[in-house]
């Protein structure tokens, strides 16, 4: 007996380089990214990833099965030196054939940084 | 007084080529693992407006310090696949705009972006952000 389809994805630890790159990449802006001093003024523990590199490990995850929505909360920040741990559970299937997948990344213990619902499954993607 | 964002204010305009390396380096960022890197498609999560915007005044006008506020929710519906070399056009408007109980600062803002190919609708955007100078909802 099989459970329902599960996915799974772990980043490289995330650390102040990478970070960098991504902000570079995406041309973020914000120093609270790469700027340690500068987020620990906010309150921050120190340099934080950005949303949109959540959101890419996400992708990472599921991109593959073709995805069709992702809503993603993003419910605490990520320190610099976190490997993600993504992880989604298929859900109900729609009439056509796409599939619900709630999805959760954390650092693989106790934090949770974020929750998800995808769709999978387009045709366009085929 | 300075007027406060608007919802429906467009922000910005754009029309630019997604660079042809930009999966493969995004994928580096994001693993170590080469198998993992050479059958990448992760695309979709790392379009955000600011990457195809022109230049950073857009913000200003949101009423949200930038440097001061964190993402909170991303929403992405996914119309074609799209890859590196696409040209994509599009623009950034905003869609939503929460204030602390006495009407001061903004709480969030949000941001919708369309993203079109040759005219066709191949992704949309939404992108919340939490004014860290704000009184909290």
């Amino acid at each position: 007996m099989t459970g329902p389809r599960s996915w799974r994805f772990v980043t490289a630890v995330l650390d102040e380089e990478r970070l960098r790159a991504f902000s570079a990449l995406v041309r973020d802006p914000n120093p609270v990214h790469i700027d340690p001093a500068f987020a620990r003024g906010l309150g921050l523990p120190g340099a934080i990833a950005q949303g949109g590199l959540v959101v890419s490990a996400l992708s990472a995850m599921l991109n593959a099965d073709g995805i069709v929505q992702l809503d993603v909360r993003l419910l605490a920040p990520v320190p610099a030196g976190t490997a993600l741990v993504c992880q989604g559970t298929a859900g109900e299937q729609t009439p056509d054939g796409q599939v619900h997948v709630e999805c959760e990344v954390s650092d693989g213990a106790d934090r949770v940084f974020a929750r998800a619902v995808a769709l999978v499954g387009s045709r366009v993607h085929a | 007084m300075t007027a406060g964002p608007v919802v429906g204010e467009v922000l910005g305009t754009f029309d630019t080529t997604i660079p042809a390396d930009f999966t493969a380096r995004l994928t580096t960022i994001l693993t170590d693992d080469a198998a993992a890197a050479e059958s990448s498609t992760v695309l979709p999560g790392a379009f955000v407006f600011f990457s195809f915007l022109p230049d950073m005044r857009w913000m200003e006008r949101t009423g949200v310090a930038f440097e001061r506020s964190l993402a909170t929710r991303r929403q992405l519906q996914v119309h074609a696949q799209i890859r590196p070399g696409d040209r994509l056009a599009g623009r950034s408007v905003i869609t939503e705009v929460t204030q602390d109980r006495h009407g001061r600062p903004r709480c969030s803002v949000t941001i919708g972006t369309e993203y079109h190919r040759e005219g066709a609708l191949v992704l949309e955007e939404s992108v919340t952000y939490l004014n860290l100078e704000g009184e909290q909802p």
